[in-house]
This record gives C-alpha cells, sequence and structure tokens, in this order.
C-alpha cells in the first residue's frame, strides 16, 4: 500500500514535471514565429500544444534510454528506489522553476536527468549510474546537438540567403513567413517526440522500480497518453517571460532566419529523437537561433545574453543534481515510506504558488509602468 | 577511462549528424526554390514575359511539392523505426 502510494506520487510529479517542460519550453517552439510575426501568439501556442501531443506517439527511443542507459535499474529497486525517482522529479521541477521564474531557457531535460542521477548517487552510490549510458547518449549529445543546430543553421540560411538575395523583400519576407508555419510546426512534432518520452521514461522507470513492469519494459499506453497531454497542455499554458528571451533578446530575426533556425532546430531533434539521444530541445533551438543570426553578421548575436543562457546551460545537471540529492537526503530522514515524499510534495506546491503569486505581480508592476512610459 | 568509441554509438552519433545537416539543407534550398519560382512567376508575369513566367512557375512548384516530400519523408523515417 505505501509502495502504491509513493508510486501514485512519482506519477503525479512525473506529470507535473512535463507539464513544466512544456511550460517552460513553449519558448523554444513559438518564439521564433512570434517574433517575426509568421503566427499570432495565441494560434502558434495553441498548434505547438497540438503537434506535442501528437509528437509524443512517433517514437519511445528516448524513453528506452531514460528508462534503462541512465541509471541502473537493478541497483535501485523498491521503496527507496520509488524515492530516488521521486527526488530527482523534484530536483527538475525546482530548476525548472528558478530558472523559469529568472526568465533563463535552461534545459528541463538536463534538470531531470541531473536529478535522478542527484538523487541515485545519494542512494547507492556510483554503481546505481549507467556511466556509459550517461556519458555517450546524454552528455556527448548534449554538446553536439547545439554545435550542430548552430552549424546547419547558419549553412542554412546562408545557403537561403544566395537564393532569394536578388528578389523583393516583401514577397520573400511573406513565403518564409508561411514556411515559419510548417518549420514551427515540425519543431513542436520534434519536441513532443523527444520531451514526452522523457516523461514516459522516468514514470516507465518508477513502474518497474515498483514492480509493476519487468525490466526493460516499453512504456504501457496509459503513460504515452498520460505524458502527451500534460506536455501538451504545459505548452498551451506557455511560458511568455522566456519567449521574450528567445524570441527577442538573442538577436532580432527576420522570417528567413525564423525559418532556418526551426527547420535545423526540428531536423536534429527529430534525428536524435531516432536514435534515442534526450537531446535538451532548448540547446538545440537556442544554437539555431544564434547559428541563423552568426550568417547574417556575428555583432546581429547578443552575446551577452547568449551567454547568460550557456551559464544557464552549464549549471543545470549540478544544480538539478544538488537539489535531487538534497531531496532524496530530507525524503531519506523520515523512512523509506510516503512520510518523506508527501511532506516534500506539500512543500513544493506551497513554494510553487510563492514563486508564482510574486512572478505574476513583478508581470503586473512592470505592465502598468510600461504602459506609463 | 574507456575509449570513445565503446561508450559513444559513432555510427548512430554520425548518422544523427548526417541526417539533421541533409534534412536541414535540403529543406532550405527547396523551400527558398519555391519561393524563388513564386516571387519571379509574379514578376516576369507583370513584365509580360510568359514562358519565362512560367517557368518560373514551374521551379516553385517544385520547391513547394519536394518540401512537403521531404518533411513526409522526415516524418514517415520516424516513425517506421
Amino acid at each position: 500500500m505505501d509502495l502504491h502510494l509513493i508510486l501514485a506520487i512519482v506519477v503525479v510529479s512525473a506529470l507535473a514535471f512535463d507539464f513544466t517542460n512544456g511550460f517552460h519550453d513553449t519558448a523554444n517552439v513559438v518564439a521564433t514565429s512570434i517574433s517575426t510575426g509568421a503566427a499570432s501568439p495565441k494560434a502558434a501556442i495553441a498548434f505547438a500544444a497540438l503537434l506535442n501531443f501528437v509528437g509524443a506517439f512517433i517514437s519511445i527511443e528516448v524513453a528506452a534510454t531514460i528508462a534503462s542507459d541512465v541509471v541502473n535499474q537493478s541497483a535501485i529497486s523498491g521503496a527507496g528506489s520509488l524515492n530516488v525517482v521521486f527526488s530527482g522529479l523534484v530536483g527538475a521541477i525546482a530548476w525548472n522553476l528558478v530558472t523559469w521564474y529568472f526568465g533563463l531557457p535552461s534545459s528541463s531535460s538536463h534538470a531531470l536527468i541531473g536529478g535522478i542521477v542527484g538523487a541515485a548517487l545519494v542512494d547507492s552510490g556510483s554503481g546505481a549510474i549507467e556511466t556509459a549510458g550517461l556519458v555517450g547518449k546524454v552528455l556527448i549529445p548534449a554538446v553536439v546537438a547545439p554545435i550542430l543546430a548552430f552549424v546547419v543553421a547558419a549553412l542554412a540560411i546562408g545557403l537561403s540567403y544566395r537564393i532569394v538575395r536578388n528578389l523583393r523583400p516583401g514577397p520573400v519576407n511573406r513565403g518564409y513567413r508561411l514556411g515559419q508555419i510548417v518549420s514551427g510546426g515540425l519543431l513542436a512534432l520534434a519536441h513532443g517526440t523527444n520531451d514526452a518520452q522523457k516523461t514516459m521514461g522516468v514514470i516507465t522507470l518508477a513502474l518497474i522500480a515498483d514492480g509493476a513492469l519487468p525490466a526493460g519494459s516499453n512504456p504501457p499506453t496509459w503513460v504515452i497518453v498520460a505524458s502527451a497531454t500534460a506536455i501538451a497542455l504545459g505548452t498551451y499554458s506557455g511560458g511568455w517571460r522566456i519567449i521574450k528571451t528567445t524570441g527577442m533578446r538573442i538577436i532580432k530575426m527576420d522570417p528567413a532566419q525564423g525559418f532556418s533556425a526551426q527547420g535545423a532546430g526540428a531536423a536534429v531533434i527529430m534525428a536524435s529523437s531516432h536514435f534515442g539521444f534526450p537531446l535538451s530541445t532548448t540547446h538545440v533551438i537556442n544554437g539555431g537561433v544564434m547559428g541563423s543570426g552568426v550568417a547574417k553578421r556575428i555583432s546581429a548575436v547578443r552575446w551577452g545574453v547568449a551567454g547568460n543562457i550557456v551559464t544557464a546551460w552549464i549549471l543545470t545537471l549540478p544544480a538539478a543534481a544538488v537539489i535531487g540529492a538534497v531531496t532524496f537526503g530530507v525524503t531519506s530522514l523520515f523512512g523509506s515510506g510516503p512520510v518523506g515524499p508527501v511532506i516534500i510534495s506539500a512543500i513544493a506546491i506551497v513554494l510553487i504558488v510563492i514563486a508564482f503569486v510574486r512572478r505574476s505581480r513583478q508581470t503586473e508592476v512592470v505592465d502598468v509602468q510600461a504602459e506609463g512610459a | 577511462m574507456e575509449p570513445f568509441a565503446s561508450v559513444v554509438n559513432t555510427t548512430d552519433l554520425f548518422e544523427t549528424v548526417a541526417a539533421a545537416f541533409v534534412a536541414s539543407l535540403a529543406i532550405a534550398l527547396v523551400s527558398s526554390l519555391g519561393i524563388w519560382g513564386g516571387t519571379k512567376y509574379v514578376d516576369y508575369s507583370q513584365e509580360g514575359r510568359g514562358v519565362t513566367a512560367l517557368l518560373a512557375l514551374g521551379v516553385g512548384v517544385f520547391g513547394l511539392l519536394a518540401t512537403v516530400g521531404i518533411i513526409g519523408l522526415g516524418i514517415a523515417l520516424m516513425v517506421t523505426k
């Protein structure tokens, strides 16, 4: 009974993480379309939410990586292991909210993996970590992907400019804005494919730890549907602060640059999902945005803002790992039963509500000041 | 320290990089050709150059269809694994 209660808390926490992931990553998917005027904010977000949902059903390779290639399934089992998964999720959600609060587009995926690794290290030591999987399927692709998106977007925009350079700008911009509806849709589909699967992987890992599924199982259908729904609802709720950072503050984009950045991002994420690499969609799209800016001129990129984003990227894995480890330590003080997760969940909910209230009050002040200016 | 190749599936990594390059550049090429064809069709039509306008329209239609085809192929490859 206790074990099932913890499992229920873990599943709810995982779906809450999935919601914050969609909420947090809305910017990645729609910012370029909105900032170039290719789509209205409401239409872009609704379209992205729908395609996030569809994308979650396309593949399960990433879910398999999260469930089996990050932590050793046999090293963590029983009630304690569910607390590991729970603590990892708390680490990820907490870091997502901190970066959302300050408007930084950090990686939800790395927060999730960092949180789980931190908690597993405290629980079972380094033997609980699948080092080869963590390095080969997470860390190296994490470095390669944004660089790849940067290079590909730069080449794509260079090629596009070369073809349309002597044309009238009006029809060209209209054409690329139309193209952005397609490339934005592809990016949303790719985002659903890669990011929703991370939650599927975590819930599958929890079900295996609980004994409800045998080791090596794929996500059950209800897990896929629930994860797809949670990320789509999160995306629909949106993260306006981060949209501003990604869409306007890194570079001022024209529609061709937006199209190239989204196309490159979608291609990198979809190719990676196909091979089971759990990428950060945030890293990829920001790499694409910077690449499409650099191709025009290096000074077009606001490197100070880009530097802040890179700092958030670097901090994400260790910060989420520390929060996950501390959460596991605190949870363990109450034994391996559900008391720890229940108390931590209650505290987390209170902190989340406080953060939302404070943030919305600050936003209201900024809006009033902007109107008065 | 494990060698790089034993930790990373270099074939998968290489195929990911190659697929991203090919897909992105192909989409950029054909969609830009579509925009070029559509814009030139209007320009040539206004200048009364009927045959050249039709050729430009052909390039535009090819670009549009090729864009749709590449996207469809990419999604089909994703689904079939």
